[in-house]
């Protein structure tokens, strides 16, 4: 609709206020030098330019050329090539500072370095104990942790209670003000610390301009960067379809995604050797603080995913046809671990000291827990530019992350590029955009390591099966409640021959014509059913994880965030 | 036996539309809201009435606020005004209401051992319609939601025809023999087998759909079936 469009323009870079730094049509040559240096701080934080838009069609002219309304702002997901080091990591990791979990942070930290993270984030309740007491007094244990485990990067953060919603993942590059910026985010914005009486929509509003103030905190050069990921999204029904947009349109530099899997993968375990509870703890049914066009069937884990990622067409991908760039991980959640053999030490008063007393090991095995230590099962893994917190907040900003579970493969490198480029390792990475001329014929190229290492259960994960998943880009959406995606759908399976220790794969992706996204998800074929939308759409698709007999070992998915290719 | 009211007063729109709650048209709804914002709550209260109303479904509204609102049929004049003395010895209720053998209308109407669901059904044919008793009223604040209630087409059925039969393990034929659920459907699609048994826990919440009474299943362990809801769903978390 050319110019005279009517969606709203609310990124930080149309605002009226915008500094001239933030005003990309203002070229550097014609900035002052501080405002010069203010872009590069910026651009250097990942405010600028790969991954901070709320569309892929944010650049100017982008949306045009595929014919859509065009928003504004810098172009969005990732660009850089080649040269990436992958990074595992789990960003939400309970300690003795949560009211229901136990371990020292140090036990999560050791625990995660040893079974093969590079990087994790603390993230205890927010509560009235954690915003008086525990956010300052987990500050020294998270610095020990760094200097005794040098070769993890170890980041404070906090498990939001998102007003009127679910919880989600909040955290902030390291620095002076870390605590100061977490504090100041949770007492004023945390759900424990609203009034009761505030409606519905004034809590929407409330977590909006949470994740504004974070922005903000960057902006200001408080802190160098921060980022939230809801967590549990589809538990309990209670992150609508439109929260889950007004969060990403608050500042698509702060909020860029979600749990794809969530944590608590224990939980399913059979009694009596286990807990014999749902998969994810995924055992709730619609409140009346649900959103109420959510399906019975949001409320279960398939293959240990979340309804929102599981389901081919579903909410995630209805967010990324319209360009939206919103990315995927998965984490432990670790509180208490199955099998462990430690347990809360007597004596303690949480409420006063806003952290538990020191686990005691207790020589009891506790079957009942449902969760495992960060990276045993699962892994949220970033192609980073270097080994730094910034550059894993960068590649997770930017959407450069695969994740799965079990270790079902060792590594994994999807691009898409122009068919037939000659050059190795050329292409546009996960998360990134590729813009080529309308009728250009493009290719998907996939290199998957096949694991050839035992993972945490002993085992050497097979992988049976890769589908590309594909889906037309068909711009913002008019209801912000829509969570379809009618166009986007499995369009190609490859089976993994038995034996194989690599997949190499080029599959022709047609010479463009409509803009699309595609991702990738494998799986060790050991469970799967007709995807919700139908067999059309997803043949061979997760399983709906059965109550009390769900083994996570068995059933073992990855799932890769997006690349977009669209015309120029 | 109970007396009922006559209800002349009652609008056309506060009874039954043929078929939609399981019983016979021109039954008298009563929307009622107490505020609760918990579905565990709004049980409560609904298991503490005495007698039992025949039928008793939650309806999830947001007006005024997000909370659960309830629609009573065959709510007895008498059960209301005991409903508060009752709320302090729910368990005593519970077995009224629950126990195998005692069917759902035993407290109301009582002919000797009414459980069967046609004879069940046979017999609220014969119920006259009732008035709202003073103890189901609804603060006017409230109202909205206990009309939303009556005109909800999506209850949550926690007391109905043959509720007190659905205990232990059942197959799936005898759920749809036993209670007035009209169709077992299992989430994700699968179709169940009527031999298939089904684990009630003893808690067996179905909805309403397009008029019919659906309860949704799904697998659990060593291919048996459990109620898509459970009675202890995993709080969000224990912090706040």
């Amino acid at each position: 609709m050319g110019h005279g469009h009517d969606h709203a323009h609310d990124d930080f870079t149309a605002a009226a206020d915008v500094p001239a730094a933030l005003d990309l049509s203002v070229p550097d040559s014609e900035l002052s030098p501080s405002d010069v240096s203010r872009r590069g701080f910026l651009r250097g934080a990942g405010l600028l330019g790969a991954g901070a838009a709320a569309s892929v069609f944010a650049a100017p002219g982008v949306a045009e050329a595929a014919g859509l309304a065009h928003t504004h702002g810098p172009a969005g997901g990732g660009t850089a090539k080649g040269g990436f080091q992958w990074l595992a990591g789990d960003h939400h990791i309970h300690t003795q500072y949560s009211s229901d979990a136990m371990y020292r942070v140090l036990d999560q930290a050791k625990r995660g370095h040893a079974y093969g993270l590079d990087w994790l984030v603390i993230t205890d309740h927010g509560s009235n104990a954690h915003a008086k007491i525990g956010v300052d007094k987990v500050n020294p244990d998270i610095l020990h942790a760094r200097s005794a485990l040098p070769g993890l990067l170890t980041f404070q953060g906090l498990e939001w209670n998102i007003p009127a919603a679910e919880h989600a993942t909040v955290f902030v590059h390291p620095g002076k003000n870390e605590v100061d910026v977490l504090k100041r985010f949770e007492q004023t914005y945390d759900g424990s610390q609203q009034p009761t009486t505030n409606t519905e929509a004034q809590n929407e509003a409330q977590a909006v301009a949470g994740i504004k103030f974070l922005g903000e905190q960057v902006r200001a050069r408080k802190i160098e960067g921060a980022l939230f990921f809801a967590n549990h999204p589809a538990r309990r029904g209670v992150d609508s379809p439109h929260e889950v947009r007004n969060w990403r349109d608050a500042d698509p530099s702060v909020a860029v995604g979600m749990e794809g899997a969530p944590g608590h993968q224990a939980a399913g375990i059979k009694a009596p050797n286990g807990r014999g509870g749902a998969r994810g703890y995924y055992d709730n049914n619609p409140s009346a603080a649900s959103f109420p066009g959510y399906p019975l069937e949001s409320y279960r884990t398939w293959g240990g995913f979340d309804w929102m990622t599981a389901t081919v067409g579903g909410l995630w991908d209805s967010l990324l046809a319209e360009g939206r760039a919103w990315w995927i991980t998965v984490n432990s959640d670790s509180h208490v671990v199955y099998l462990d053999q430690s347990d809360h030490a007597p004596g303690s008063d949480f409420e006063a000291n806003g952290k538990f007393n020191d686990p005691v090991y207790t020589g009891v095995t506790n079957t009942s827990a449902g969760d495992f230590w960060p990276g045993y099962y699962g892994r949220t893994n970033v192609g980073a530019s270097s080994f730094s917190y910034k550059a894993v907040m960068d590649g997770l900003r930017a959407g450069r992350v695969w994740v799965d579970h079990g270790r079902l493969i060792k590594a994994l490198d999807a691009r898409v590029r122009v068919a037939g480029d000659p050059r190795a390792a050329s292409g546009t990475p996960l998360g990134g955009v590729l813009q080529v001329k309308r009728g250009t014929s493009t290719e998907l190229t996939l290199d998957i390591d096949l694991q050839d290492m035992p993972n945490w259960a002993t085992f050497i994960p097979v992988l049976k099966r890769v589908d590309v998943i594909v889906g037309t880009v068909t711009g913002p959406v008019a209801d912000k409640d829509t969570f379809v995606a009618p166009n986007t759908k499995v369009v190609k399976s490859f089976e993994v021959s038995p034996g194989s220790q690599r997949v190499s794969i080029k599959y022709g992706l047609g010479r463009l014509d409509k803009p699309f996204y595609l991702r990738l998800r494998g799986t060790d074929g050991n469970r799967s059913q007709p995807g919700l939308m139908g067999a059309a759409v997803d043949p061979a698709g997760p399983k709906l994880d059965a109550i009390g007999d769900a083994d996570p070992w068995g059933d073992l998915w990855f799932y890769t965030n997006p690349i977009w290719v669209l015309p120029k | 036996m109970t007396i009922y009211h006559s209800t002349a007063a009652l609008s056309a729109d506060l009874v039954t539309p043929a078929g939609t709650y399981g019983v016979p048209a021109g039954a008298p709804v009563i929307g009622v809201s107490r505020g609760h914002r918990e579905l565990a709550e709004a049980d409560h209260w609904i298991l503490s009435l005495v007698p039992a109303p025949v039928l008793a479904c939650t309806h999830l509204v947001r007006e005024p606020f997000p909370h659960v609102a309830i629609s009573l049929v065959g709510a007895a004049a008498s059960a209301a005004a005991a409903a508060s003395a009752a709320a302090e010895v729910p368990t005593a209720v519970r077995a009224a209401t629950t126990a195998p053998g005692v069917g759902l209308l035993g407290g109301l109407v009582a002919p000797a051992g009414a459980q069967a669901v046609p004879e069940t059904r046979s017999i609220l044919e014969t119920l006259p319609a009732l008035e709202t008793p003073p103890a189901l009223e609804t603060q006017p604040t409230l109202q909205v939601a206990a009309d939303l209630a009556v005109a909800g087409r999506s209850g949550r059925a926690v007391l109905f025809p043959g509720v007190a039969n659905l205990v232990g393990t059942l197959s799936v034929a005898d759920v749809l023999a036993l209670s007035a659920i009209d169709r077992i459907e299992i989430l994700g699609g699968e179709v169940p087998d009527p031999a298939a048994l089904v684990e009630t826990n003893d808690f067996v919440r179905p909805q309403y759909r397009a008029g019919q009474l659906i309860l949704t299943v799904m697998p659990a362990v060593d291919g048996r079936l459990v109620p898509f809801e459970s009675r202890t769903p995993t709080p969000c978390c224990a912090a706040h």
